[in-house]
């Protein structure tokens, strides 16, 4: 199997673009389309914003100096793209009032004693309260198992401030479970 | 790592965290088998300009070519006038003796015409006096 690389320096070379290309959106499509929708939650979303990622890609792919690893490249469009739509739309998702009155948790505070259905209620609650930046590092070190010298690459930041991002996610979440 | 995950999963429970993962994971049929696909047909609809777009820059250009050739035009004429009046100062003598000497019998009935339009007035202005006395 051909590295990245291998397949850019093709694409840069005009060497069959649309199979290269393609060959890069088969390799990578599933994480960065999962990675997106843990920040949206909702399919459309997520498909409207990936779909604009891979478009930037392709527009600036021969611009791409293959210094860093081009899945961390394409996560960081895809971290700009996703932050801009949140903002654009102010689509933070939120559980409407039907959806709290009917919510198991607002009968059973305690997390010890929650069913599995209203812990996983409570788990999206959590993720969804965090700041952008916080739900992203959470994610990516969570279910990627992500570096944080990667993450601090991809979100432009310093390891330091990847850690501590991921850290208040932690606490933040901590404080809702015992806040509600 | 594992310190993390152990903390996030002693508050929500492995199942839960599992079980939020598989609800992003869940997508349309076929979903990752056609993106690629229509990806690329959306490349390429955005490398054809729409007709509105192309015919715009039709017009501009056409629009371009014709002040282009009016400017050319008109800088022609201009150029051609400033030249014929050159040409008339630069014409020599000899030349113009020449022309006047072949047209001789054009200046002479010309001459005479004048000469007869002057006698007529001199005689209509006798007459008028004669009567006036």
């Amino acid at each position: 199997m051909q590295s990245d690389q291998i397949i850019i320096k093709a694409f840069q070379a005009g060497v069959q673009k649309e199979l290269q290309f393609t060959e890069l959106v088969k390799r990578h499509q599933q994480k960065l389309y999962y990675q997106i929708k843990r920040m949206v939650i909702e399919h459309a979303d997520a498909d409207d914003i990936a779909q604009t990622v891979w478009i930037k890609v392709w527009e600036k792919l021969d611009g791409f100096k293959l210094e860093s690893e081009f899945s961390t490249w394409l996560f960081r469009i895809g971290y700009n793209e996703t932050i801009n739509f949140i903002q654009k739309k102010k689509k933070i998702p939120f559980v409407s009032t039907e959806e709290e009155e009917s919510n198991p948790l607002k009968q059973n505070t305690d997390t010890h004693e929650l069913q599995p259905a209203q812990i996983q209620i409570k788990l999206d609650q959590a993720i969804k309260q965090l700041p952008e930046k916080q739900r992203f590092v959470f994610m990516l070190r969570y279910y990627e198992e992500m570096a944080y010298e990667k993450i601090a690459e991809i979100m432009q930041t310093s390891v330091g401030g990847a850690k501590a991002n991921f850290h208040q996610a932690l606490k933040k979440m901590q404080e809702f479970i015992q806040i509600d | 790592m594992q310190e993390e995950k152990d903390i996030i999963e002693n508050v929500f429970t492995k199942a839960s965290i599992k079980s939020f993962e598989e609800q992003i994971n869940t997508v349309p049929e076929n979903y990752f088998n056609q993106f690629p696909a229509q990806i690329l047909s959306k490349i390429q609809q955005k490398k054809k300009p729409s007709l509105i777009i192309q015919l715009g820059k039709f017009s501009i250009a056409a629009a371009f070519l014709l002040i282009v050739a009016g400017s050319y035009f008109l800088a022609t004429i201009k150029s051609t006038k400033e030249n014929t009046s050159i040409a008339i100062h630069e014409i020599p003598t000899e030349e113009i003796d020449s022309y006047v000497s072949n047209n001789e019998w054009m200046i002479d009935a010309e001459m005479q015409s004048e000469i007869n339009k002057l006698g007529l007035n001199l005689e209509e202005n006798k007459q008028s006096k004669d009567s006036i006395d």
